[in-house]
């Protein structure tokens, strides 16, 4: 009978899963149209299953959880399952009544000064991703760094006005970078052939190699001839010092330069303009009109924070600031800016050229001739019949002449060298060099072609001409291009090869040493900000493994060879102070709190406290005494950086008459292929890191994964759009999609290629992004994706031509969170869409056209309770009145996942897997979502979303909890109690907004002891079984008000900054007290903008957005 | 249980709550024929899993019954065993065909039984509440031995040293913060520098080694407890630490249950006293008279201490 019943419960599981295939495709295979005939019903879509209404959106839009009954298929039946639980349930209720043993309190021996056991310090330090310095404040909870905030002081965040500061952002990189620190499978010793070795007989076989046996053959006889050193970009002004103290040492040794994503375009390009390389620094606040040729300024540039932010800052729209700039992008493929652009473009990138020759002829005329035919060559190559629209270049050109002196033309790196010259001559003939657009000299020691410095190194080593081999930093042999493969052959022929490196990665297994590198908060550093600055690398911790700087590695080939990184650096600035000369930021205030004498700080101070209450003028500047040193270099290392180092503003006439080069007419026929990094894991160095590899990516929403982009066109043209999908209903809706090949020159991509169909790519344009198909990476990074260098060529290392392209067998799971948690609701008697995102013209602003939804508005709360019965405004005698709401401005917000991180870092949230994704349990607190416009070719946006909780104050959560364990609180939080939580999820079944997580299991680590460092102590680690959710970050919230009663004082507008809303390079989220009606938050939700999402349910959302503006030119039309 | 009168149990009074009539019931002159047939209809009713219709017929034609409810079915099957074994084995009645199986007797039992499970249910959970709140739980009142015998009674007591001159943190920040080995040395290396008690402190400075300590009082890892709000805002340490300066080795005085935390959260006047009391040690733990609660509720108003509506709310300690 037991048996029948299996059975019966099998067939009929079958039955509703055949059922619902059948539902979903009625034929097996057939193909599914990606976009619908004739209009779209739908204004905004996720993706294009929602456009078309596919199936496997409505199923992820009515079951929450759309694979739950995948999860009996497994070899566990079902009644053994439930033995198994039942027997685990009387375990762990026994387990439970185990005494526990007694905990320890373990004091310090001796207390340092600052250290206040439960308090947390802040340190200045800098994050470097390609050697341009993020400059941040990392937190320390009793010796622990735990989190990174942005550094607030470091000139590059001053306003002109001299305003305090708080600006406190960082990117997504500087963010995971804590996981990065305590990954276990970071190298921990110095190997030699994969064997363990103290650090000691690493330098002695060093010193042996360097001196011969008999202590004068080897290298230095040789004046180092056959020694190599390879890094990555250097900035840091002790490692080119140490470098170039070696050339000296050895004349004959040579110091290479490569990382996959550097500058040589731009050096390129600046090379045609001017004649020397200069490093470009833009100024968007003052730009009215900006276009971007290919860059991705607001993601993945150097110095995005601070462009970020001006540009927001621009086109902040208040009741009083009713302006703001217009963004035109022409990209070869959709980005981040693109999306946040008044006008997008989608090229080819083989057109790229011609419309920047053709805009060049229209705002610097140069000499007729030669440049326009090959600018209308260049144009025609594009093929017709498209849907895409084309570039509207009067039109832009005519809106920039206007703006003189207050526009932008910024060329993306990955742009051609042409693009970069003659955005430097546009730039120059509209006016805006001095205005806008600052040159000084490069920020690298060493700015010299990387891929030259890469190619001499391999035919050195082809020609037999290296003996020793010093890899500093890197994993050259994953990331080079595949015509100069650093590989194994090559390597062979080094007689003595030595790896630096976070991991044993690809490159360390072929090296004899391997010496682990030293993470950015272990260690002693500088390096420069975009501006120049010079920002200090500090140590938070003692490094947790047996690693190294770059600077400790250098130093054993010189004659100190057991020198300290500190004392490198300290001595470095010691003998090379900055000369006065070259202070272009002199007249500043200074930012420095008084503190000197301790590099701690006790608040990330967006707020001024009586600590380190910022008092400029109070303390003389320490440049000014340079005889007392000791108290410079503690100021310095304070602030985090050097003051007056920023490169002085350098004057440049770029030539009229540039030339395009003569190159080759690309193919007409093939695909091509665009090369971008990762926007989560950068060039392939983030890989192990599970933040990153599991934050969805801005546009796609893939995690884990990557893919290749193609257009809906072209996915039609290579019959990429076909559900072949017996498999996929009855698997349980993953999201299963189709391969390709790519092959480009005899080379191809080995790994499985999936694609993603991508609204607003340009047809047969195949994007690819780089550091995938990691072999070494670690437990998390590997086997993930497909690896892009493969095919990347040297010579054209962005965009290759003329690439076959074809079908192949295989199908892939993409976890994809792009069909998650959907606001819709198709049971709905509304037959509308919900309003869920707001958009405007600044006119339609203007004009004060309403709202669309606008009647909808609920009326007041109609209850049957007393409408007095809680009062917000009176909370009872003595109580400050505090009542918390969240404003988030969705004109800000572009869409750079940062919160996410943020929220991930400061509130422990877990890493779940790829395998958990696919089944919608992505544990974010916060979560961007991403709303398309308009037809699949030619879409808007998207348009971004940052949905945290609500905190409704008729929260629809809380009735259905059976146990109480959410419930509000007097101050209109919605807390969420996980010690009393259950687990019945009704909550989050019942929660409009879906911004509920569940921990179906343990997803946290709790065994690994790095990790339990790594945690904030402040939020309690959830285990299986529980509920969780945005808190507004309460903890900071009651540390606050803490601070403020025991100075008897209500908490001060800002004082209480969220996580999402400190990392912000925006300033999109407001978090504040909106019973006081002057305070950020409530200035506004009393804007015009303002609006409550899904308010027709009475929820009365605590969170607010306001309404998304576009400034389109009237002359092009939306 | 309603008592019903055994022998009688055939008369109208006892059969006329449920609408039999005597001669109808005497129709069956077998109470096994009855047991049978109400078990054959029930059977009926769960094989047929809906109460048919013809089912209830049935039961209707039999015992020409006015009901045709079906849980009227089920109380006359009760009933019709209840005669059918109780009646059994009396003895007293010849005429009745149902004998009595318990003595008369067994009615007590049955009722000690059923109140006897109440109230071992009842005591069962005053057991566990009391087990819950007992200080094998809890840990209150147990004296922990630490590695160092340190007395609170002697330094804290008898010398009057000030609690904050170790828990130097009390006042600013949410630990009270445990004295580093250096501290206790400040005066050691002036008294009792050579004592034994103070060799596991000089091996600890000696060795660079912290001393370890044993946790006293140990909140749940989902509780947050701030010292330095409670400190300032009138909450004196004896309160909760009780007298610590009467403990040569010290226990926790407070059970640090929720509802221990709640008592204070509910009513802060209760337990508030003056800041410049904070560290007396003598100042009496609870105010109770209403004078005392008079100046509790002035302490409030003047410290700004929120209404407990705040203090109460789930993320005042739980984040």
């Amino acid at each position: 009978m037991n048996e029948d019943r299996h059975i019966n419960f099998k067939l009929m599981r079958d039955r509703i899963l055949a059922a619902q295939a059948d539902a979903s495709t009625s034929t097996p295979g057939r193909s599914l149209p990606i976009y619908p005939e004739g209009k779209s019903k739908k204004a905004y879509w996720r993706s294009l299953e929602e456009l078309v209404d596919a199936p496997e959106f409505r199923e992820f839009v009515e079951h929450e959880f759309p694979q739950q009954a995948e999860e009996w298929d497994n070899p566990v039946e079902r009644r053994t399952f439930l033995k198994l639980m039942g027997a685990s349930l009387a375990l762990a209720g026994l387990s439970g009544c185990v005494y526990q043993p007694p905990e320890k309190i373990v004091p310090y021996v001796k207390q340092p000064e600052e250290e206040v056991p439960g308090r947390a310090l802040f340190f200045a330090t800098a994050a470097t991703v390609g050697g341009i310095a993020t400059p941040v404040l990392a937190r320390s909870n009793e010796g622990r760094p735990t989190k990174i905030e942005g550094n607030p002081d470091h000139p590059i965040y001053q306003s002109s006005d001299g305003k305090p500061n708080t600006y406190s952002a960082t990117d997504i990189f500087a963010q995971a970078s804590v996981l990065s620190l305590y990954d276990p499978d970071r190298s921990q010793t110095t190997l030699l052939k994969d064997e363990s070795r103290p650090w000691t007989s690493f330098v002695g076989a060093i010193r042996t190699a360097l001196n011969g046996p008999d202590g004068n053959s080897g290298l230095r006889a040789k004046q180092g001839a056959g020694l190599r050193f390879l890094t990555e970009t250097v900035t840091s002004p002790t490692l080119a010092a140490q470098l170039k103290d070696l050339l000296t040492t050895f004349p004959q040794a040579k110091w290479h330069q490569y990382e996959p994503v550097n500058r040589d375009n731009a050096v390129a390009g600046a090379a045609m303009a001017f004649g020397q390389p200069v490093n470009t620094v833009y100024d968007f606040s003052k730009a009215e009109r900006i276009l971007s040729l290919d860059s991705d300024f607001l993601a993945a540039q150097p110095g995005l924070l601070r462009y970020t932010r001006d540009f927001a800052a621009r086109r902040r729209i208040t009741e009083g600031k009713q302006d703001m700039s217009r963004l035109y992008v022409i990209e070869s493929t959709p980005t981040i800016t693109g999306a946040n652009a008044d006008h997008r473009w989608s090229v080819k990138p083989s057109e790229m050229d011609g419309y920047a020759l053709s805009l060049s002829q229209k705002l610097a005329p140069a000499k007729p001739g030669s440049s326009t035919e090959r600018a209308s060559t260049l144009v025609a190559t594009s093929s017709s019949g498209e849907q895409r629209a084309k570039p509207n270049i009067e039109a832009i050109a005519k809106d920039l002449k206007e703006r003189q002196g207050a526009s932008i033309i910024i060329p993306g790196n990955e742009a051609s060298p042409l693009v970069h010259a003659l955005a430097h001559a546009m730039n120059s003939a509209l006016g805006n060099v001095g205005k806008t657009v600052f040159y000084t000299d490069p920020i690298e020691a060493n700015p010299a072609n990387q891929t030259q410095s890469l190619r001499e190194l391999i035919s050195d080593i082809d020609g037999g001409k290296v003996e020793l081999l010093v890899i500093v930093g890197g994993n050259p042999t994953y990331n080079t291009p595949w015509d100069l493969k650093l590989d194994s052959e090559r390597l062979k022929k080094v007689a003595l090869r030595v790896h630096h490196g976070p991991y044993k990665d690809e490159t360390a297994v072929l090296c004899h040493w391997h010496i682990p590198a030293s993470h950015y908060l272990e260690m002693w550093s500088d390096t420069r900000s975009i501006d120049g600055t010079v920002t200090i690398v500090q140590p938070l911790i003692e490094p947790l493994f047996e690693s190294k700087s770059e600077h400790e590695l250098l130093a054993v080939f010189s004659d100190q060879y057991d020198k300290k990184a500190y004392d490198i650096i300290r001595d470095y600035w010691r003998a090379n102070p900055p000369s006065r000369g070259s202070q272009q930021s002199a007249g500043k205030p200074s930012p420095s709190p008084a503190a000197a004498g301790s590099n701690a700080r006790t608040t990330p101070s967006p707020t001024p406290s009586p600590v380190t209450s910022p008092t400029p003028g109070a303390t003389p500047s320490p440049a000014a005494t340079p005889g007392d040193f000791d108290g410079w270099w503690r100021k310095c290392l304070h602030d985090g950086f050097i003051p007056n180092t920023a490169l002085p503003p350098k004057t440049v006439t770029a030539k009229t008459d540039i030339v395009p080069p003569q190159q080759a007419t690309p193919p007409s026929s093939g695909y091509e292929i665009v090369f971008r990094t990762d926007p989560s894991i950068y060039d392939g160095r983030f890989a192990n890191n599970g933040w990153l590899q599991e934050l969805p990516k801005p546009l796609t929403k893939v995690t884990w994964d990557n893919a290749a982009l193609v257009s809906p066109a072209t996915a039609t043209k290579l019959g990429l759009n076909k559900r072949s999908d017996k498999q996929s209903a009855v698997k349980g809706r993953e999201s299963y999609v189709d391969t390709i090949t790519i092959r480009h020159q005899d080379r191809s991509v080995t790994g499985t290629v999936p694609v993603f169909i991508m609204p607003g790519q340009a047809d047969d344009v195949i994007t690819v992004h780089l550091g995938y198909g990691r072999q070494r990476a670690g437990r998390v990074g590997n086997g993930h994706g497909f690896n892009a260098y493969e095919i990347r060529p040297a010579d054209s290392p962005w965009r290759i031509f003329g690439a076959e392209v074809g079908k192949a067998t295989a199908q892939h799971v993409l976890a994809t969170t792009q069909l998650h948690f959907n606001m819709e609701d198709y049971n709905s008697p509304l037959k509308d869409d919900r309003d869920i995102l707001r958009i405007k013209t600044l006119a339609e602003y203007l004009a004060n056209k309403p709202e669309a939804h606008e009647s909808e508005e609920p009326p007041p709360d109609e209850t049957l309770y007393h409408p007095e019965l809680y009062d917000y405004k009176n909370q009872g005698p003595n109580a400050p009145n505090y009542a918390w709401g969240m404003a988030i401005d969705l004109n800000s917000c572009v869409g750079c996942n940062a919160c996410m991180i943020a929220c991930q870092s400061e509130n422990n949230i877990p890493v779940v897997g790829k395998e958990q994704v696919e089944r919608s349990r992505e544990m974010h607190w916060i979560r961007v979502d991403a709303y398309f416009k308009g037809e699949p070719a030619n879409p808007k946006g998207p348009y971004f979303q940052p949905v945290p909780c609500m905190h409704c104050e008729n929260a629809p959560c809380e009735p259905v909890c059976p146990v109480h364990a959410t419930v509000h609180s007097a101050e209109g939080l919605n807390d969420m109690v996980y010690n009393r939580c259950v687990g019945t999820k009704y909550c989050s079944n019942n929660c409009p907004y879906k911004v509920r997580r569940f921990n179906f299991f343990l997803y946290q680590d709790w065994d690994t002891p790095t990790f339990q460092l790594m945690r904030n102590p402040e939020v309690s680690v959830r285990s299986r079984g529980v509920m969780e959710k945005c808190t507004y970050c309460v903890q900071r919230i009651q540390n606050a008000k803490i601070k403020a009663e025991i100075e008897n004082r209500t908490v001060r507008d800002g004082e209480i900054v969220t996580a999402c809303q400190a990392v912000c390079p925006t300033e999109a989220i407001v978090f504040g007290n909106i019973n006081d009606s002057n305070s950020k938050v409530s200035r506004l939700k009393a804007e015009r903008r303002n609006y409550g999402l899904l308010t027709e349910l009475n929820t009365r959302p605590r969170t607010t957005y306001l309404s998304a503006l576009r400034n389109p030119n009237p002359e092009i039309g939306e | 249980m309603v008592h019903r009168p055994i022998p009688n149990r055939h008369t109208d009074e006892t059969l006329s709550g449920e609408n039999y009539q005597k001669g109808k019931f005497e129709n069956f002159s077998s109470s096994a024929k009855v047991t049978d047939q109400l078990c054959e209809t029930l059977y009926l009713i769960k094989r047929l899993e809906l109460w048919a219709p013809s089912g209830v017929r049935r039961v209707k034609r039999r015992h020409s019954c006015a009901c045709l409810k079906p849980e009227r079915v089920v109380s006359q099957f009760a009933f019709s065993l209840r005669v059918n074994f109780l009646g059994t084995n009396s003895g007293i009645s010849q005429t009745a065909a149902m004998p009595q199986i318990f003595h008369h007797s067994t009615n007590a039992l049955a009722k000690a039984t059923i109140f006897g499970a109440v109230f071992v249910v009842v005591l069962a959970l005053w057991v566990f509440v009391e087990i819950n709140r007992s200080s094998w739980n809890t840990g209150q009142w147990v004296e922990i031995e630490q590695p160092v015998q340190f007395s609170h009674k002697h330094h804290a007591g008898d010398d009057g040293i000030d609690c904050r001159y170790c828990h130097t943190s009390v006042e600013s920040a949410a630990s009270a913060g445990i004295p580093s080995s250096a501290v206790c040395m400040n005066c050691h290396k002036q008294i009792w520098f050579d004592s034994p008690y103070l060799e596991p402190v000089r091996a600890s400075l000696r060795d660079n080694k912290p001393l370890q300590w044993i946790r006293v009082h140990d909140l749940p890892d989902y509780a947050y407890f701030n010292h330095s709000i409670h400190v300032n805002k009138g909450v004196g340490c004896s309160t909760c630490h009780g007298r610590i300066d009467q403990m040569p080795v010290v226990y926790a005085a407070s059970s640090l249950q929720m509802e221990w935390c709640l008592g204070c959260h509910r009513a802060p006047e209760r337990f508030v006293r003056q800041k410049d009391k904070i560290f007396d040690m003598e100042w009496r733990p609870e105010n109770k008279s209403s004078e005392e609660i008079k100046y509790g509720q002035d302490l409030v108003n003047k410290y700004h201490i929120q209404p407990p509506k705040v203090l109460t709310s789930c993320s005042t300690c739980h984040r």
